[in-house]
C-alpha cells in the first residue's frame, strides 16, 4: 500500500519537520567515524537544493499539474502511507552509463513498522524507475547518499534476502545484482520464481519485466502466477502480444487474463478482515487482512487456500455463511466461463471438482461468474444439485464475465505499452 | 497448465442471411456478422482502433455466445452423420485441440490469409478460406498437424454442405497429451554456437561524424558502441530511448552497416528494443560492402527531405518534403510497430522513386528513435536488394542535423 508522489516545494515545506524528526530519532550507527545523523541532515539539505530546483525549473504542482520531467532530469519523489512519510529519494536516468543514478536516498523508521519498510519501498521503486528509463538496470548512488557508498539501509535489505553488492563502497550496484535483487524484493513462489527464471534463460519473458508488472499494479504476484502456470502462451497475455483482430489468439489470452481476474477477486475476498465498532457498523483498515498461503494448480486451474486465521467463504449460492478453520486448506476450481461456455462445460468442471475433493480432501469449491444467471434455470438447479449431492461448494462471483473482459482487454492493453 | 480447445461448429446458411424470426432458430446473428466484418474493414483503416477493437470483440462474442448457447451442437463422426445432423435441424461440431493455436502463432507478425485466424466464416467466403488456409499450411510446413489437418477437412465438408463456420473456444481443461512447456516467440536469442562463430569486426573509429559533434556525444556515441558490441556477443538486445540522441544513434549505426576491410560479410543482427519494452525486428548489421561514390552522383539534384512533418516546422523553408506524415506515426501502438510501420514506408517510396531515377536524400533528422530506426533499416534493405540484383540505380541518403539555424 502507499504511494509515491513528486515531492513537491509545498510537501517538502508541510514534511520538512517530519523529516528533521525522523533524523533525529534515527539509530545512533556510525560509518567510520561518521555518524548516520550527520548523513540524513547533509541529505535533507541535497533534497531541498533538488525541490528547489525542480519548482523552478518545471512549477509542478500536484492539484494545478504542470510540466512532468524527463527521465534524465532529477526528479524529487516521496513514498507516504496515509500521512506517514516512509522515505523519498532523487534519481535520474544518467544517460552516459546507461544507469539510474541516485542523489538522495533518505529513509524514516516508523515504529509500527518493520524497520526497513521505507528502505524497502524506496528500493523497489529505485528498481522499478531503472527499468522503467530502459537502462542496464545498474544503480549509481551518487557522492551525496552516505559518502558515495550503497546505503546502509539499502545493504541490510540486501543482506535480508541473501545479496551483497560487490561495490557498495563505490556505490555501485551491478546489473545483475539489481535485477537479482529485484526478484527477491518481488517473493514470487519457488516455483513460479523457477518457471519465469527459465523463462528469462530462453529469451522468452524477463524476470525484470514480470517484477515490473507487479509493481506497476497491473498484475499481483498471484495473477502472474495463474498466468504462467494455467496458460500455454503466458509471455503473450504478460506482454499483450496480441492485438484483438486476431481472434482466436486474443481470446486465448483474454479467457487466462480473465481467469487471472476471478481469481485475484476471490484471494481479496478470502484476505478480507471485517472489523465492527461499537455501534455495529463494519469497516475495512488499510493493511488489515488476513494471512493466506496461496497456492495454485496449473493443471486443474485451481486455487488452493491455506490460512492461520479462521477465514469467511464468500459468495456462496444458495447464499449462506461458511468458515474454514485455521489450518484447513480450501480448494477452488477457477471458472471464469460465460454462460454458454457454462451450459456446455458446467456438468465436467463439477466433475472435475469431485475427483480433486477425493485426491486432495479438504473443503472444495467452484466458482463462477454471475453469468450462471442466465443458464436457465432448470439446468442451474440440475448443476446445484450436482454439486451437493459431489459435496463441491458452489460459488457465484457478482460481477459478469463481461466487466472482467473489459478489465483484461485494459490491461493486456497497459502491457503492450508498459514504460509508457 | 490447463488445456483449450477449438469446436468447430457448421451453421447453415439460411441463419447467415435471415433474423430468426424467418429463419425460425434460437440465434440471430445475421446482424452481428455484418457488423464484425465492417469492423474488420475499418480495422485495416487504423482509424478510431480502441473503439473497433472493442466493438469487434464484442461482436464475435456475442456470435460465439449464440451458437454455444442453442443446445443445437451435435458431434459427428463421418459426412453421413453430418448430414444427417443437418437435416435434423441441429449444427454438426468438431473439437479441435489448441495445437491449431500454436499454429496461429504464426499469424502474429504476418496477418494470414483469407481471415486466417477470425472465428467465423459465412459461406460466401468459406471457399475462399479453405483454399488459402490450405496453400497456407503448407508454406508454412504445418500442412501435417493434426490441428490443421481435421479443421481443412471440417472446412470442406461445410462448404459442400452450403453451411458458414463459427469456432467456439473453450478453457480450463484437462490437458491429455503434452506440449511444449513454453511457446515460442518471434525474437529467439542467438544460439550459443552460432554465437560463438560471430566475430565482431572492429570500427576504427578515425575520420567519423561524430568527431564534429561535442564531447558529450562523442560520449553517448561511445557507450552506444559498447553496447552494442556487448549485445552482439551475448545475444542481448539493444534499448534504445533514453540513451544516445537520434543523431548519435544515426552515426553509430552507420559505423556498424558497412563491412570494414579485410573481413568478410556476415549475416549478423543486432536484436533492439525500445523504452516500451517491445522489441523490433533485428538490425542487420556489418552487411553493406563499402562503396566510393561516383561521379553520376554529384549530378544529381539532391531531394530535401525531413524525417518527420510537424516536428520542427522552422525546417519548412529548407526541405522539398517530409518522409513520414507524422499523424500516421504518431498512433497508439508500440514502438517496435512503429519502427515496423516507418520500415515498410520507407521500402515503398524508395522503390517508387527508384524507378524513375537515382535519388539522393538530404535528410533533416527531426527526432524520434523508432522512425529514425526504422527509417535506415528501409535503406539498408533496399541497398542490399540493388546489390543483390546488380542494380545499377544509386541511392545515397546524407544524414543532416539541424541545430536551430545551422546544419
Amino acid at each position: 500500500m502507499g504511494c509515491f508522489l513528486l515531492m513537491t516545494v509545498n510537501d517538502f515545506a508541510q514534511l520538512n519537520a517530519t523529516m528533521k524528526q525522523s533524523v533525529r530519532g534515527a539509530p545512533a550507527g556510525t560509518t567510520g567515524s561518521v555518524p548516520l545523523a550527520s548523513y540524513q541532515t547533509h541529505g535533507l539539505n541535497v533534497l531541498e537544493q533538488h525541490v528547489n530546483a525542480y519548482h523552478k525549473r518545471f512549477a509542478y504542482d500536484h492539484a494545478q499539474g504542470g510540466k512532468m520531467p524527463r527521465n534524465h532530469d532529477w526528479r524529487p519523489y516521496r513514498f507516504c502511507i496515509q500521512d506517514v512519510l516512509f522515505g523519498t529519494t532523487v534519481v535520474r536516468h544518467n544517460r552516459y552509463h546507461n544507469c539510474l543514478e541516485i542523489d538522495v536516498f533518505l529513509t524514516a523508521p516508523i515504529p509500527e513498522y518493520d524497520e526497513l519498510a521505507g528502505a524497502q519501498a524506496l528500493a523497489i521503486f529505485c528498481l522499478s524507475e531503472a527499468y522503467k528509463c530502459g537502462g542496464t538496470m545498474e544503480l549509481r548512488f551518487t557522492q551525496q547518499v552516505e559518502g558515495g557508498r550503497v546505503p546502509a539501509a539499502f545493504q541490510a535489505l540486501g543482506q535480508r534476502y541473501g545479496i551483497k553488492f560487490a561495490e557498495s563502497a563505490s556505490g555501485r550496484v551491478a546489473p545483475e545484482e539489481a535485477k537479482a535483487f529485484y526478484a527477491a524484493l518481488t517473493g514470487f513462489a519457488p516455483a513460479l520464481h523457477e518457471r519465469l527464471i527459465a523463462m528469462d534463460q530462453t529469451g522468452v519473458f524477463s524476470m525484470t519485466r514480470a517484477c515490473y508488472i507487479v509493481h506497476h499494479g497491473i498484475w499481483s504476484r498471484e495473477q502472474i502466477e495463474m498466468i504462467v502456470q494455467s496458460s500455454r502462451r503466458p509471455d503473450s497475455v504478460l506482454a499483450g502480444l496480441t492485438q484483438p483482430h486476431q481472434r482466436h489468439l486474443y481470446a486465448y489470452d483474454i479467457l487466462h487474463a480473465r481467469a487471472a481476474l476471478l481469481g485475484g477477486m476471490l484471494d481479496r475476498q478470502l484476505q478480507r478482515r471485517e472489523r465492527q465498532d461499537e455501534h455495529g457498523t463494519t469497516y475495512d483498515l488499510e493493511d488489515d487482512i488476513c494471512q493466506i498461503e496461496v497456492g495454485f494448480d496449473g493443471k486443474t486451474c485451481a486455487k488452493i487456500y491455506t490460512s492461520t486465521d479462521t477465514i469467511q467463504v464468500p459468495w456462496l449460492y444458495p447464499a449462506r455463511s461458511m468458515e474454514i478453520q485455521a489450518g484447513n486448506t480450501f480448494n477452488v476450481l477457477i471458472r471464469a466461463r460465460d454462460s454458454a461456455d457454462l451450459f456446455l462445460h458446467l456438468t465436467t468442471d463439477l466433475k472435475l471438482a469431485s475427483t480433486l475433493h477425493q485426491i486432495r480432501g479438504g473443503i472444495t469449491g467452484i466458482v463462477v461468474p454471475r453469468d450462471v444467471f442466465d443458464v436457465p434455470e432448470a439446468l442451474r438447479q440440475q448443476f446445484l444439485a450436482q454439486a451437493k449431492q459431489q459435496n463441491i461448494h458452489f460459488m457465484i462471483c457478482p460481477e459478469v464475465v463481461q466487466s472482467f473482459d473489459t478489465d483484461a482487454a485494459a490491461r493486456l492493453a497497459r502491457s503492450r505499452l508498459l514504460r509508457q | 497448465m490447463s488445456t483449450s480447445f477449438i469446436y468447430l461448429c457448421a451453421i447453415p446458411r439460411a441463419i447467415w442471411e435471415q433474423p430468426a424470426n424467418v429463419h425460425g432458430r434460437p440465434m440471430d446473428i445475421a446482424r452481428l456478422v455484418t457488423d464484425a466484418l465492417a469492423c474488420e474493414r475499418r480495422i485495416t483503416k487504423g482509424i478510431n482502433l480502441e473503439h473497433e477493437y472493442s466493438r469487434y470483440t464484442l461482436c464475435c462474442q456475442r456470435l460465439e455466445q449464440a451458437v454455444g448457447s442453442t443446445r443445437l451442437l451435435t458431434p459427428f463422426k463421418t459426412t453421413d452423420d453430418f448430414t444427417a445432423t443437418l437435416q435434423a435441424g441441429r449444427f454438426p461440431v468438431f473439437p479441435i485441440s489448441e495445437d491449431y493455436l500454436s499454429v496461429l502463432d504464426h499469424t502474429r507478425d504476418k496477418p494470414g490469409p483469407e481471415r486466417l485466424g477470425a472465428s467465423f466464416f459465412p459461406p460466401d467466403t468459406l471457399h475462399a478460406h479453405s483454399a488459402a488456409f490450405a496453400m497456407w499450411g503448407k508454406q508454412h510446413g504445418v500442412a501435417t498437424r493434426k490441428g490443421v489437418k481435421y479443421r481443412f477437412a471440417f472446412l470442406q465438408i461445410a462448404q459442400q454442405a452450403g453451411c458458414g463456420v463459427i469456432e467456439l473456444q473453450s478453457a480450463y481443461h484437462i490437458r491429455q497429451d503434452s506440449h511444449p512447456a513454453i511457446a515460442n516467440v518471434g525474437s529467439q536469442p542467438i544460439d550459443a554456437e552460432i554465437r560463438n562463430a560471430i566475430v565482431i569486426p572492429k570500427v576504427a573509429h578515425e575520420r567519423l561524424a561524430v568527431e564534429s559533434f561535442g564531447a558529450n556525444k562523442q560520449k553517448l556515441a561511445m557507450t552506444l558502441r559498447n553496447h552494442i558490441r556487448a549485445a552482439l556477443t551475448h545475444g542481448e538486445p539493444v534499448v534504445y530511448g533514453n540513451e544516445a540522441q537520434h543523431d548519435v544513434i544515426a552515426e553509430v549505426l552507420h559505423e556498424s552497416i558497412f563491412v570494414p576491410e579485410e573481413h568478410l560479410r556476415q549475416n549478423l543482427s543486432m536484436r533492439v528494443v525500445y523504452a516500451d519494452g517491445s522489441e523490433a525486428l533485428p538490425f542487420p548489421v556489418f552487411c553493406l560492402p563499402r562503396k566510393q561514390s561516383s561521379a553520376q552522383q554529384q549530378h544529381i539534384a539532391p531531394l530535401r527531405v525531413a524525417l518527420m512533418s510537424m516536428r520542427h516546422l522552422e525546417l519548412d523553408p529548407e526541405i522539398d518534403i517530409c518522409w513520414f506524415r507524422n499523424r500516421d506515426v504518431s498512433r497508439t501502438r508500440t514502438l517496435a510497430e512503429t519502427d515496423q510501420f516507418c520500415f515498410t514506408t520507407t521500402v515503398e517510396q524508395i522503390n517508387n522513386a527508384l524507378k524513375e531515377n537515382d535519388i539522393v536524400i538530404h535528410l533533416y533528422h527531426t527526432g524520434f528513435e523508432p522512425a529514425v530506426l526504422g527509417f535506415y533499416r528501409g535503406i539498408i534493405h533496399t541497398l542490399r536488394n540493388l546489390r543483390a540484383t546488380h542494380s545499377s540505380r544509386q541511392l545515397v541518403v546524407v544524414p543532416l542535423y539541424y541545430r536551430g539555424g545551422t546544419t
